[in-house]
């Protein structure tokens, strides 16, 4: 075995020194980083999830709530000796002097967190000023004094606090102010757990009604945290659950939540399937690099038998060759994979809750073994092939490398991939989906290829535009060039449709709507407010179409049935039913003409069309909706197709005159504010305090900033398809070296200057440039075309401008890259090439 | 002592049976040198391969050493093939990826040699390649690399050494001295040498020539 060992490692590292391999472990390399570095991410989001649920809240225990629990249920908690913390979430202005922003408020209680670490930047105060040399190193903290509010960095930086204010000007909630003195680390209990829109502020629960802004019909969430014995909480659990609405949520572990993020669980899936894609050029790089390996080595194999080698030892020597090969290449990989990890942490940094960046094993070793696995399974061919070297050859001189099982190496070499795409996703479904629309879309675009490569070339002969040479160059490596087609096609598509997506979709989008669209909500308007809103709406000149009410219920009952026993199944975790919907009054919103045929003794109600067919929901049918602890009920008139994006308070439920207005009700109203007029937003707030204003210029600028930074996270993705797709053209350009050597080198002989040879070559890299050009920018306007037209209704225009740069981008990458490996052609003398 | 008794090789082709060898016989001493010529394709190398245990006959049998090597698996003659055998090719036949040095120690190496890099040092140096252990053997002439073949071929310390037309890529003077170099080297170690040639130097070099035509062979007593 020792010996063995000692001859495979000192074949490998002849063999690596010599360049031979050069290919085959860059193509593993790539493989393993980008499944390594998809690992680490996934694991990094589910670390997140984990984290929050360990220490959610500082709490073993939590409860979510719509509106504030029974009573009854903190006595029991308190019976039960479980320590509680509370807080409150809802989204309000943050006003700094002039400027003000969007937050998410968070008051705590006093004993909050309960578990976990709320890891707080305090700034020091010296004498009423701040200033950032006080700051003080992270710390953990628990709520913070009355008074004070913490903030996200964000805040921070959107306020200026802290860099350039010497004298700090109060940060506003509602009616309150407060002194800004710590910046949020992390604070147990986000409400989501990786993506945040909105930034966090901290308060002390205490000055929750100091700033007057959780009104009537306000949009809060009651977090309620418990923690104590196991049998006590678990006792406390049981008891609870049966008496949850639907609308609370009981988070009782990690399980738990990650429940409640299947959405991001599927974000870590669809990621995947870049990596997965990586993987499936890499194996095509790998499969025609393992080709040649085995061709080359046919030679030395039966040299091996000739001088005595056994071919069980032979085996051994391959195996020990190919399982250092890879242990080596993976262990490369995975250092890239955690290298690229980290720099996708960086550039998402501001958007996740905890940033740091932490090595997972599991993912390593994950990504390590599917390295492996990949190396084997597509070498796997070439080891059984040794079983059948004949020494004999040798003596014979026959052809050594005809006896390469190419279709058994395809077979054989797929089954990694498949597998690998398994162990990822978890889905045999989305795994079997991908290679096979994979397959197929590539085998569509290899026929496409071939087709357009034939005419091309049979046009270009009749009219002489590309020498013969170079035709029949093209003619004899067709194989080769129609793969590299296929790959940069669907590279090149890939990249331009992420690119449309990141910069061109979401201001298409907004460009659409027409001038003087409402760029602006309002909510909180309490009732006693409202005609002085509106006058105030007047006196400024802020066009808006009126103030609607709305009042907070949750769908209950279906047919006096309770709705979830009554609805489809795939109905029953619809959104709607989970959380309360804004009810509102129709003799606010004038178009609605109802139905006369309603029964007398309930009011009617017009109920949004999409809503209504997720739920089954047919006219004449009766719903009763939960407000507070009452009760009120309806009958389904009218389906309402409503157009969300007019940027018009909609709602999905909309009651006739009569009962509604009698239950607590806000107000809410939408407006156009030009830019110019956006001072009158301060005037507002000054004037209205507790009123909430969503800027949706704002929002869509939150927007875009995560789609920028997701859409660059995954470009970093793609760096490593594009690699992938650079080594397929680099692995079978070099399979064809040496006979494109040899052709050369006689045609050298003949008189051909190395001018005109690096010409040829020029030219049939540059036809394999454009045709894959071509290909991708159809797959590509044709995908966004669909995109656009048809899911997102935006008028499609061509991006002529984007031809011309995939092209330039294609001829550079194809043709460079092509000319570079074929140097030595040239740099070869005939003689050299033909002895 | 090799003993070939009634060797016969057919194979099927779309023609019909070909006889390539018919009903060999041959004796060869320990230390004795045999060359065996014929005309191009008159079967040369194939008996070459079937007494080398690389290829089998379809009847007759092979010994050597009192061994009969058309009984043998494919593992047993490994073994013999690194105990006893030795090869020479026209076309070198050296590993690309190793050094000069590498490849005369890689038989001694499969032997399990713990000494294999002093004596692959030993037989570069008697070859005359003691500049040249470290190259490739792209980086070495074509009589060079020869010469490394030779020293690889000794190494294993054979009892036969097979050699099939070992100047056939030689230009006449590097033929010359790769010829020397061989029956040197069979003196001195007591090889016994058979050799598959066209050159008629190299085979009037030898104590003992056979010639194949048409399958059967016969021995040229001058």
């Amino acid at each position: 075995m020792k010996q063995n060992l000692m001859l495979a490692v000192k074949f490998l590292w002849r063999e690596l020194a010599s360049g031979e391999l050069r290919l085959l472990v860059l193509s593993l390399i790539v493989a393993t980083a980008s499944l390594s570095s998809i690992g680490f991410l996934i694991n990094k989001i589910n670390d997140s999830m984990t984290d929050h649920a360990s220490q959610l809240n500082g709490a073993q225990l939590t409860l979510k709530s719509p509106h504030v629990i029974k009573a009854q249920w903190l006595s029991k908690a308190d019976e039960l000796q479980l320590k509680q913390a509370q807080m409150r979430v809802f989204p309000s202005m943050l006003v700094v002097g002039e400027q003000f922003k969007l937050a998410q408020i968070k008051a705590v209680s006093e004993n909050f967190p309960l578990q976990g670490q709320l890891m707080v930047k305090r700034f020091r105060l010296t004498e009423t000023e701040l200033s950032e040399a006080g700051q003080t190193a992270v710390q953990a903290e628990k709520a913070p004094p009355p008074g004070s509010i913490w903030l996200d960095k964000r805040l921070v930086d959107y306020f200026h606090l802290g860099k350039t204010l010497q004298k700090q000007e109060p940060v506003e909630v509602g009616e309150a102010k407060f002194v800004a003195d710590g910046i949020l680390e992390r604070v147990p209990g986000q409400s989501s757990s990786l993506l945040r829109i909105a930034p966090t502020a901290l308060i002390n629960l205490k000055d929750l009604d100091k700033t007057a802004t959780v009104q009537v019909g306000s949009r809060i969430d009651y977090i309620y945290f418990f923690s104590g014995s196991k049998q006590a909480l678990s006792y406390f659990k049981q008891w609870l659950k049966p008496q949850l609405q639907d609308s609370q949520t009981l988070i009782a572990g990690i399980e738990d939540v990650k429940a409640l993020n299947t959405s991001l669980k599927k974000a870590g899936e669809y990621l995947s399937l870049a990596a997965i894609l990586t993987v499936f050029l890499s194996s095509i790089a790998i499969a025609i690099n393992t080709l040649r390996y085995g061709r080359s080595h046919y030679k030395n194999q039966a040299i091996m038998l000739c001088l005595g080698c056994r071919e069980n030892q032979l085996l051994a020597i391959e195996m020990i060759k190919l399982l250092l090969t890879g242990i080596f290449s993976a262990l490369l990989g995975i250092i890239l994979g955690f290298l690229v990890y980290a720099a996708i942490i960086l550039l998402i940094n501001d958007l996740i809750t905890d940033s740091g960046i932490r090595f997972y094993f599991k993912p390593a070793l994950l990504s390590f073994f599917s390295g492996l696995l990949l190396l084997f399974s597509i070498s796997l061919a070439n080891l059984l092939r040794l079983k059948k070297i004949a020494p004999v050859s040798l003596i014979r001189n026959e052809n050594l490398n005809t006896d390469l099982q190419t279709k058994l190496l395809y077979v054989l070499g797929l089954t990694g991939p498949v597998l690998i795409a398994y162990l990822y996703t978890g889905n045999l479904k989305l795994t079997l989906i991908f290679y096979s629309s994979i397959l197929c879309a590539s085998l569509l675009l290899y026929f496409f290829a071939k087709v357009l490569l034939r005419r091309l070339l049979s046009v270009s002969a009749k009219y002489h535009w590309i020498n013969r040479l170079t035709l029949l160059n093209l003619e004899r490596h067709r194989q080769g060039a129609l793969l590299q087609i296929t790959t940069f096609s669907i590279i090149f598509a890939l990249l331009i449709i992420i690119f449309l997506l990141r910069n061109e979709l979401l201001e298409k989008w907004q460009q659409q709507f027409p001038e003087q669209t409402p760029n602006h909500f309002v909510i909180n308007i309490q009732s006693y407010e409202q005609q002085d809103f509106k006058q105030f709406l007047t006196a400024q000149a802020i066009k808006s179409n009126g103030l609607y009410p709305m009042v907070r219920g949750r769908l209950i009952r279906l047919n006096q049935q309770p709705v979830k026993a009554v609805i489809p199944e795939q109905a029953k975790n619809h959104n709607a039913l989970n959380r309360e919907l804004n009810l509102s009054v129709s003799s606010s919103v004038p178009e609605i003409q109802y139905n006369p045929s309603g029964q007398k003794d309930l009011p009617e109600i017009s109920i949004e069309q999409s809503l209504a067919r997720a739920l089954a929901i047919k006219k004449g049918d009766r719903l009763d909706f939960q407000i507070g602890d009452k009760t009120i009920a309806g009958i389904v008139t009218e389906f309402r197709t409503v157009k969300w994006d007019s940027f018009e308070p909609n709602f999905y439920i909309i009651f006739s005159p009569g009962i509604i207005e009698h239950y607590p009700m806000s107000w809410m109203g939408s407006f156009y504010l030009a830019k110019e007029d956006k001072y009158k937003l301060n005037k507002m707030l000054a004037r209205f305090p507790g009123v909430t204003i969503i800027e949706v210029d704002e929002v869509l600028k939150e927007i875009q900033l995560i789609i920028n930074k997701i859409s660059q996270a995954i470009e970093v993705i793609f760096l490593f398809i594009m690699v992938a797709g650079l080594l397929i053209l680099s692995s079978s350009l070099s399979s064809t070296l040496e006979s494109r050597m040899y052709e050369n080198a006689v045609i050298r002989t003949l008189g051909a200057s190395a001018r005109q040879l690096r010409k040829c070559l020029w030219v049939e890299f540059t036809i394999i440039a454009l045709v894959s050009a071509f290909i991708a920018i159809m797959l590509a306007e044709f995908s966004s075309y669909i995109l656009y037209q048809q899911i997102f209704n935006i008028n499609f225009a061509l991006h002529p401008l984007l031809w011309i740069v995939v092209t330039l981008l294609a001829i550079f990458l194809i043709s460079g890259l092509g000319l570079l490996i074929t140097n030595k052609i040239y740099t070869r003398t005939s003689y050299q090439s033909l002895t | 002592m090799l003993v070939v008794d009634s060797l016969t090789k057919k194979v099927t082709t779309p023609n019909g049976e070909l006889v390539i060898l018919n009903e060999i016989n041959m004796q060869v001493k320990n230390g004795q040198t045999v060359a065996i010529t014929g005309a191009s394709g008159s079967g040369k190398s194939t008996l070459l391969a079937i007494i080398a245990g690389l290829d089998s006959a379809t009847s007759g049998q092979v010994e050597i050493d009192n061994q009969r090597v058309d009984q043998l698996n494919e593992e047993q003659r490994a073994k013999l093939r690194q105990d006893k055998i030795g090869f020479i090719f026209q076309s070198f036949h050296l590993i690309p990826a190793l050094t000069a040095l590498d490849n005369v120690m890689l038989p001694l190496e499969l032997k399990g040699r713990s000494n294999a890099r002093e004596q692959a040092i030993h037989l570069l140096d008697r070859v005359g390649l003691s500049e040249r252990y470290t190259h490739r053997p792209q980086q070495l002439s074509g009589g060079e690399q020869q010469r490394v073949a030779i020293a690889r071929a000794f190494a294993g310390k054979p009892e036969i050494l097979f050699a099939d037309e070992p100047t056939g890529n030689l230009d006449q003077d590097s033929g010359d001295n790769i010829i020397n170099l061989l029956f040197e080297l069979n003196r001195e170690l007591g090889t016994t040498l058979i050799l598959v040639t066209h050159d008629q130097n190299l085979a009037s070099a030898c104590q003992r020539r056979f010639k194949l035509d048409h399958g059967r062979i016969s021995e040229q007593v001058s």
